[in-house]
């Protein structure tokens, strides 16, 4: 089977957005409405087709056809979906009191949309370990190392006993090696 | 329905709201060419729904700049497309069925006019998109049921709002219709259980049947629902970004991963009062 990557003209290490752009251009072209009773554009269209869902289901770890059936049973988590998987966890038990910018930077953190959730986080005026705990897990990923290393500081500073600080911290001094082993890993590292 | 589905406005640029700006005034004007009473059931839900099938599609854009009933001085930009007549339509079936069932369970007059006057345009569009009449309506009855038998079943009924916007989500029965189905039915379930969360404390004290009844202890408050909030929503986030979306994401994001929350902080601080 030929590499998805290579089929829809994208290099491995290319963005969510290049990816939907490229197949979104190429399903555009083999369309089969434009090539009414063309064999070959409608076995080009399938491939594309099937490029794109194999990379999707890379990402959010799904194999093929269970994405149906886990969505029609709702039993996906929020924490699927990012790069972080169950590496943040869905729910602290101090979220009760946290502010709406927090919790909509952690959604962004696990849905892997790193920048929106360092804008979020920006706006917010008080900066407690929560905020420097997610601008640390959102600074990685957005590929800025020594923030995010400063920030991870910080947090366990301003909080020692909170364990989800130290690992964060610990993996980060690390190199972010253990990440991967979480399989926290994905395409962005 | 609700209007929680809503942009997070502090987020976007200035370029990006007024998209989204003219994303609801295109649906306002499509619901007017519906007929005069149409425009009165305007909701943000919907245009979400219309620029989530304008960025999946991307269906030939008309834009507009003129005054209206809701702005009669100030010109305001706006644009249509196939979507936003379809997310009309959808607005228009869903706005009357409400009205219907007020009138039945509450024996309402204004709600029993008012789906009087959306009749005649709620009827074509049940014509032009039966399986979606149909899907609001079974599921419409089946709330109902639920609601007679007294027995609280947060997932029964959330599963059935879930069902009935997973329906109108799908617009043409393609092959992203699952992806569809998971943002429509994560969704649905998440503003309905929201919808009870809220309707919880006056329930209580009148006692009304709400879903979540026996599920919270006496004392609960709405944080007690946010784990499960989160997780329905996540439903709807997942297929969300499956799909091959490239135009208005940010816009879109806003909605789905901050703007939906925008009802919690009202809940704190009617919880915070004694």
């Amino acid at each position: 089977m030929r590499d998805p990557y290579e089929m829809l003209g994208v290099s491995r290490d290319a963005s969510d957005e290049d990816i939907k752009r490229a197949y979104r251009a190429l399903a555009k072209k083999y369309h089969p409405d434009l090539h009414p009773g063309d064999k070959e554009a409608e076995r080009r269209m399938k491939e594309i087709n099937d490029a794109y869902d194999r990379i999707k289901n890379d990402q959010t770890g799904d194999d093929g056809g269970a994405y149906q059936q886990q969505q029609s049973y709702g039993q996906q988590s929020y924490g699927n979906y990012g790069p972080f998987g169950g590496f943040y966890g869905n729910y602290r038990q101090n979220e009760s009191q946290e502010p709406n910018e927090i919790r909509a930077a952690r959604n962004y953190v696990n849905a892997g949309h790193y920048q929106e959730a360092l804008h979020v986080l920006s706006t917010m005026e008080k900066r407690d370990a929560d905020w420097y705990y997610l601008s640390a897990l959102a600074n990685y990923g957005a590929g800025n190392r020594v923030a995010a290393l400063q920030h991870a500081q910080r947090a366990v500073q301003m909080d020692p006993e909170d364990p989800e600080y130290q690992q964060l911290l610990l993996q980060l001094q690390n190199g972010g090696g253990s990440m991967s082993k979480m399989g926290a890993i994905s395409a962005w590292v | 329905m609700f209007g929680y589905v809503t942009a997070n406005t502090a987020l976007l640029s200035a370029d990006e709201l007024a998209r989204w700006k003219g994303c609801y005034c295109g649906l306002c004007r499509s619901l007017a060419s519906l007929g005069g009473r149409c425009r009165l059931t305007l909701t943000y839900d919907l245009a979400f729904l219309t620029l989530l099938l304008s960025s999946l599609y991307e269906p030939e854009e008309c834009a507009a700049f003129a005054r209206c009933p809701r702005h009669p001085f100030v010109k305001q930009p706006s644009w249509c497309n196939e979507a936003t007549d379809y997310a009309a339509q959808m607005n228009v079936l869903l706005t009357r069925e409400k009205l219907l069932d007020d009138w039945h369970d509450d024996r309402n007059p204004f709600a029993r006019a008012a789906a009087a006057a959306l009749r005649s345009p709620a009827e074509a569009a049940a014509k032009g998109f039966p399986r979606q009449a149909q899907a609001i309506r079974g599921a419409l009855d089946k709330l109902y049921e639920l609601e007679k038998s007294g027995a609280p079943d947060i997932d029964a009924a959330g599963a059935c709002f879930g069902a009935l916007l997973s329906e109108l989500f799908v617009w043409k029965q393609d092959r992203w219709e699952p992806e569809l189905r998971a943002i429509g039915d994560g969704l649905g379930r998440y503003i309905y259980t929201l919808d009870a969360c809220l309707d919880l404390p006056a329930d209580r004290k009148k006692g009304r049947y709400n879903p979540l009844l026996g599920l919270a202890p006496e004392n609960a408050v709405t944080e007690h629902f946010r784990p499960a909030l989160q997780m329905l929503l996540g439903g709807a986030a997942g297929g969300f970004e499956r799909l091959p979306l490239v135009r208005d994401t940010r816009i879109l994001r806003s909605v789905l991963y901050s703007g939906v929350w925008a009802r919690m902080p009202t809940v704190e601080k009617k919880e915070a009062q004694p």
